[in-house]
């Protein structure tokens, strides 16, 4: 299988997947992923078609989908846009960022998901490992799609004090298992969490050390979590935007990624 | 959405709305099936679109078996079952009902479609699929048509009951991605809502929606569209009877038989007092200083404006009166795009009633039907939501600039 691509390197895997950087036979850049989910197949063939329609430049573009199914697995292949660049996760190790970078970077990956909304598509899974950065600075959210097949209850299933990879963006509804209520503003809350690390260059709820019962608690329950003279010394206008964004009731986070895109823009023009 | 008033009326009164927007009164006009056939809102909707007003379409699916008035005379009826029922519609059925939803939203040229949605309710999660379903039908018709959908927020007394339940009802509703709300809201029964508390609440979600980003159009208003206005919505739904001011499930329920106005005589909008009098017995014992203050002249209240109690003033006219003085003064307030200060002048305005009231009061004159008993307590209200919701405000504040 895939006979067709030339293998160049080994990326950084995902919980779900492995990802490989590959050529097709006219030299072109891709990445090959290889996921297996274990249900629900029609329901991610029908998510990739509608995803195969964004063309959009703050989402990564994919190009291919197919599945094989064996007596013993099944297994889905993706061939995505090979983006050369770095992960948020990375750029973020040299957070506080410059105010104009914040709002150009942020406004459009407010746009990229803003693409994954008008497909009614909930990310599920945002975080920095899930957003590249290009090498001329503009983020591309890969990635999309595949942990809204997840359970929830895989989500959340973690041993307290162990990793706490993806909970570090939940919100509150994920942590509170409430599948019903995941929805746009979910991503927007892990999108929330990455600006804030942004601008202050740290989490607004993690710190080493924390159990995953306490960094359930502050993201919950405790409604000052933001209050702190680092965050209050940032733009008012800025602020206001996270505060929004992580505003642990759905109904108080802004409404959605297009709303977001349109104030961070507004923000960042008037700083 | 066109910023301003939308005439929310029943089957008798549509000439009533053709001639407020031919006087320039309102930007739309929201059709009820209730109240008027398919046949007949056919032939209006070209009529209000000649005074450039838009149309829309409630589908009024609040009670999900109604089939009071004229509803089932509209092609929606085959889909007003129980909850559990419209839950266990196919794909193919729900792909059926948009068609449907499409067909009449072309037929009346409406601008927008309006998702069809049962009552919000506290606890219902299975209202919240129902609606989620529903919805889906609705975004197909406009996504079909080209038009923007409006997420239905209905929402039911046991959802409006505590700041937690509308918080829930809210966002479930607002989960939908629609391209703006269409938002009603069940008080405790009163002729105007009274309570602070709820009030409150009332401004609250309406509020919580405006920050959205999404145009806000309240449902049902009446003159509690002065509190909607202050709180961020972009439409009022205005209608000249009492049953429209306010939401109240029990018009799709079906009539005992009783109810109607009787012989009552008319009761007078005044928009200084942002309450009624009744014409001509309360009129007349006004002291003429402070009738002068009180009295706002529309083309419908001349004879009122001599205060010669002599004159008959009918009802009919009173309710033109009350739609045009509403709108009217709905329509200046709205010039203002600082939600702060629309809040800060909508206060002076009850304020200014409530004092007017006090004079009133003072010499003698008990106005009938509660109506100085609000106007205090919704300016309590907007107090508290300049107040406890400052953040919201920034929010609409950077929004607009």
């Amino acid at each position: 299988m895939f006979s067709q691509y030339d293998f160049v390197s080994t990326l950084t895997p995902s919980a779900q997947k492995a990802a490989f950087h590959v050529k097709d036979d006219k030299g072109f850049d891709l990445c090959l992923k290889i996921v297996s989910p274990d249900y629900d197949v029609d329901r991610l063939g029908r998510e990739i078609e509608a995803l195969q329609q964004i063309n959009h430049p703050n989402v990564v573009k994919l190009y291919e989908y197919t599945f094989s199914s064996t007596p013993s697995s099944v297994r889905h292949y993706l061939v995505e846009e090979f983006i050369e660049g770095n992960d948020l996760e990375d750029e973020l190790q040299t957070a506080p960022w410059e105010l104009a970078r914040i709002y150009t970077t942020f406004a459009e990956l407010a746009d990229g998901l803003t693409a994954l909304e008008e497909i009614d598509v909930v990310h599920r899974d945002l975080k920095p490992q899930n957003v590249r950065i290009r090498i001329d600075g503009h983020p591309v959210i890969i990635d999309f799609g595949l942990a809204r097949h997840l359970n929830l209850s895989d989500l959340t299933r973690t041993d307290e004090g162990a990793g706490l990879g993806t909970p570090l963006y939940f919100a509150p509804e994920q942590f509170l298992g409430t599948k019903r209520d995941i929805d746009r503003r979910t991503d927007l809350f892990a999108f929330g969490i990455m600006l804030f690390q942004a601008a202050l260059g740290r989490h607004p709820f993690f710190e080493p050390g924390i159990t995953y019962p306490e960094l359930r608690s502050r993201v919950c329950e405790n409604g000052d979590s933001l209050e702190s003279d680092d965050f209050n010394a940032l733009p008012k206008k800025l602020q206001l935007i996270l505060r929004r964004l992580l505003a642990r009731e759905r109904l108080s986070r802004l409404g959605s990624a297009a709303q977001t895109s349109a104030l961070l823009r507004k923000a960042g023009k008037n700083a | 959405m066109r910023r301003g008033v939308w005439h929310q009326f029943g089957d008798r009164s549509q000439r009533l709305a053709l001639e407020q927007l031919e006087n320039g009164n309102g930007v739309g006009v929201i059709i009820s099936p209730r109240d008027l056939s398919l046949e007949r809102a056919r032939e209006y909707a070209p009529q209000y679109a000649r005074y450039d007003a838009e149309v829309l379409l409630d589908p009024q699916f609040f009670l999900p078996e109604a089939s009071v008035g004229l509803l089932p005379s509209w092609p929606m009826k085959d889909y007003r079952a129980s909850v559990s029922a419209q839950n266990a519609l196919s794909d193919q059925e729900i792909g059926h009902l948009a068609s449907v939803l499409e067909s009449v939203n072309r037929d009346l040229n409406t601008s927008a479609v309006i998702s069809p949605a049962v009552l919000y309710q506290a606890g219902r999660s299975d209202i919240q699929d129902l609606n989620a379903r529903l919805f889906r039908a609705a975004k197909l018709a406009a996504d079909t048509i080209g038009v923007p959908v409006l997420g239905s927020a209905v929402l039911a007394r046991s959802a409006t009951s505590s700041l937690n339940t509308l918080e829930t009802s809210l966002s479930a509703a607002t989960s939908l991605p629609a391209d703006g709300w269409y938002f009603a809201f069940e008080f405790n029964p009163a002729r105007i809502p009274h309570d602070q508390d709820e009030v409150y609440r009332f401004c609250y979600g309406a509020l919580k929606l405006a920050c959205s980003g999404k145009p806000v159009l309240h449902g049902y208003a009446g003159p509690v569209g002065l509190l909607s206005l202050a709180t961020g919505a972009t439409g009022i739904g205005i209608g000249h009877s009492q049953n429209l001011w306010g939401f109240s499930p029990e018009r799709w329920q079906p009539s005992s038989g009783t109810g109607g106005g009787g012989n009552a005589p008319p009761r007078y909008f005044s928009p200084e007092l942002w309450g009624t009098i009744v014409y001509p017995d309360e009129f007349a014992r006004i002291e003429s200083d402070v009738l002068s203050r009180v009295v706002f002249q529309t083309q419908y209240s001349g004879q009122v404006s001599t205060n010669d109690p002599f004159l008959s003033w009918s009802r009919w006219n009173a309710n033109k009166h009350l739609v045009a003085s509403i709108g009217r003064t709905l329509t200046d307030l709205g010039e203002e795009r600082s939600i702060r200060a629309l809040i800060s002048t909508c206060r002076s305005r009850l304020q200014a009633s409530v004092a007017l009231h006090s004079q009133i009061y003072s010499a003698g004159i008990e106005l009938a039907d509660d109506t100085a008993r609000y106007q205090a307590a919704w300016d309590v209200a907007l107090a508290r939501v300049e107040t406890e919701n400052g953040n919201d405000l920034d929010l609409i504040e950077l929004m607009s600039t």
